[in-house]
This record gives structure tokens, C-alpha cells and sequence, in this order.
């Protein structure tokens, strides 16, 4: 049966869940490359001025900061979770422009249809 | 490689704003008929790359990397496609999980979603030219995701220079050490995936396939 691009996309979707689930407890707790050279250099003393802080409490505003969602931090399942969320969010964006673009089409033929 | 909030001063912050701003502008317009079919691979490609980032692999002395997936995904759908994914990846983290700043984004758009997709792209391209088999494919799918992970860092460095967070010097330097060793497993990863998705038939233009690429917008071709 050859496979048409919703269901290879249906299966794409089901399978990124899956080995999400499987792997977030064995991702790395350790701090990424920028953090580390941030780290390193506050430690020398090569830090930035006050007046260039921009931004720094708009930080606090995102829902689940660290990816940690309705569960506590040493919960594998707060991080899962988080995964689970942003996926179905970039998903619905995407789902969003298909819509658009199917709606734009429609119109188009609705015009050509008129002439 | 998510620069923070508080880590940019406002004249770069800016800068990197209007720059991305013009990218992904543009980027639109070039995928202006695109299809539902293209728009699905980009919705899944846009979700792999939010999980992949998500799973951090252990580096030297304490630290992780994590793959971007720039080049990655501008390989599989083109540059401005690339652009658009890391933007909406980009745009979810900064949002609901604080990872990389708000008033920060245009930076991290123009690093990791801008340069990371056109030097990745235009790497492979440069290299396929030189000779188009099926070894050269998979060397040219490790360069791309090596290099654009790497200039991306040093992208960041520059930015973390000018805008006196820190000094310029050792910034990067230090980026460019831990981001040699990231951008080793960016490339392994791209070129995995790269070779898994040929595997299945997947229209990402191995030679020996000679399928047609699955590229959307028509990227400037290089001179020559």
C-alpha cells in the first residue's frame, strides 16, 4: 500500500512522540556550549554593564521556563510533558498556514470561476 | 546556543532584529505557492527539530550541545523553508519555555534559523559541485550541518563582542572551542539523517536516487 503524505506525516508525528519519551531521561543536564562560555567569562570578571541588561525580567513571563510543565523539575515528566506541548504548539502553527493557504486557493478558483 | 535575555545591548538587539525580520520577510514571499504537502513536511520537520533540540548530548568538561537542525532542515525543504521552521521552533521557546530571550529572538532567528540554514545549504552546494556521488552527498550533509552550527556560534560570539557583554577576545575563543566539538555531532546527526531519509526514498537528492530535491523557493544558484 503506497502511503500518502498525511499518514506518512500522521506516523512521522507518532514516532517523534514515542522517542521523545523514550530519550528526555537520558538527555545531557549538563549546560550547553554559550551557557558554559557565559559561565566562565562571569567568573573572570568579564562581565557586562548594568544599563545593558535588556530584558532580562521579560525572561520571567514564559509559562514552563526550562521545559519544566505541570510536574516537578526532577521529574522526567515535566520535561516529556513540555516536549509533548511545543510539538502540538510548531504542529498547530503549521496546521494554521495550511489553513490559510487552503482558504487562499478557494478564493482563487472562486474569482477564476467569476471571469 | 540560545543567546538569553539581558545578554545583547539594545543597538545589536535591534541590528539582529531588522536583519532577521528582513530575512524572514522575504523568506515568505519565496515560499509564497507553496503547497499543503510542502507545508505538512515543514510542520514535521519543524517538530523534529523542537524534540532534537530538546536532547542534549554530553561534550568536554561539564558541557552539552544540542543540534539546531538549520542546516538540517535547509537541506531537506531549501534555505527559506529552513528559515521559516527555526522561526517558528525559535519563536516557541523564547515564549513558553524561556529558552533564548524575547527581545533577543531576531539574534537568535538570525543565527541558528538564517545563517545556519544558507551557509549549511550553500556548503553542500559548493561541495556537490566539486563532484556529485553518493560519498561526496554524505560529506557534504556532515560539512553543512558542521558549518552551519559553527559560524552560527561564532555569529553569537560577535554579537556577545559587540555588544560588550563580554570581551570580544575570549568570547571567541571560547565559542569556538565548544562549538568545534557541538558542531562535529551537528554534522554527524545531519548526515544520519540525511542517509536515513534516501534510505526511504525520500526526495532529498542523493545522486544515485536522482529523484527531484525537494527544495522550496528557488535559492540564488552560486556563480559558475
Amino acid at each position: 500500500m503506497m502511503l500518502g503524505y498525511k499518514e506518512k506525516t500522521l506516523i512521522g508525528i507518532a514516532v517523534l512522540l514515542v522517542a521523545l519519551t523514550i530519550l528526555v531521561p537520558f538527555a545531557s543536564p549538563e549546560i550547553d556550549g554559550l551557557e558554559k562560555v557565559a559561565d566562565e567569562e562571569l567568573e573572570e570578571g568579564n562581565t557586562w554593564s548594568d544599563a545593558e541588561k535588556l530584558g532580562e525580567d521579560v525572561a520571567d513571563l514564559a509559562p514552563f521556563p526550562d521545559y519544566v510543565a505541570f510536574f516537578g523539575e526532577d521529574d522526567d515528566l515535566a520535561a516529556i510533558t513540555s516536549g509533548i506541548i511545543g510539538i502540538l504548539l510548531i504542529l498547530g502553527v503549521f496546521a494554521a498556514m495550511i489553513l490559510i493557504i487552503r482558504y487562499r486557493n478557494q478564493k482563487r478558483e472562486q474569482t477564476q470561476g467569476e471571469d | 546556543m540560545h543567546i538569553p535575555d539581558g545578554f545583547l545591548s539594545l543597538p545589536i538587539a535591534l541590528i539582529t532584529w531588522i536583519l532577521a525580520l528582513i530575512v524572514i520577510g522575504y523568506s515568505l514571499w519565496q515560499l509564497r505557492e507553496i503547497d499543503e504537502r510542502q507545508l505538512s513536511y515543514m510542520g514535521v520537520l519543524g517538530a523534529v527539530i523542537f524534540a532534537a533540540q530538546m536532547l542534549n548530548f554530553p561534550i568536554a568538561s561539564g558541557t552539552s550541545g544540542h543540534l539546531a537542525g538549520g542546516a538540517l532542515a535547509a537541506l531537506i525543504v531549501g534555505p527559506f523553508a529552513s528559515v521559516i521552521i527555526l522561526t517558528v521552533v525559535l519563536l516557541i521557546q523564547a515564549f513558553m519555555f524561556a529558552d533564548g530571550g524575547v527581545t533577543v529572538l531576531g539574534a537568535n532567528v538570525l543565527n541558528m534559523g538564517i545563517i545556519g540554514a544558507f551557509v549549511g545549504y550553500y556548503a553542500k552546494e559548493i561541495l556537490m559541485t566539486i563532484r556529485e556521488d553518493d560519498i561526496m552527498f554524505y560529506v557534504a550533509a556532515f560539512v553543512a550541518g558542521f558549518l552551519g552550527l559553527f559560524v552560527a556560534a561564532i555569529a553569537a560570539a560577535i554579537e556577545l563582542g559587540l555588544s560588550g557583554t563580554f570581551d570580544m577576545g575570549s568570547v571567541l575563543i571560547a565559542m569556538a572551542f565548544y562549538h568545534l566539538i557541538i558542531g562535529i555531532g551537528e554534522g554527524a546527526i545531519t548526515a544520519a539523517v540525511m542517509a536515513y531519509l534516501a534510505q526511504v526514498d525520500f526526495p532529498v537528492g542523493l545522486p544515485s536516487k536522482g529523484f527531484p530535491v525537494e527544495i522550496v523557493g528557488t535559492p540564488p544558484r552560486l556563480p559558475g
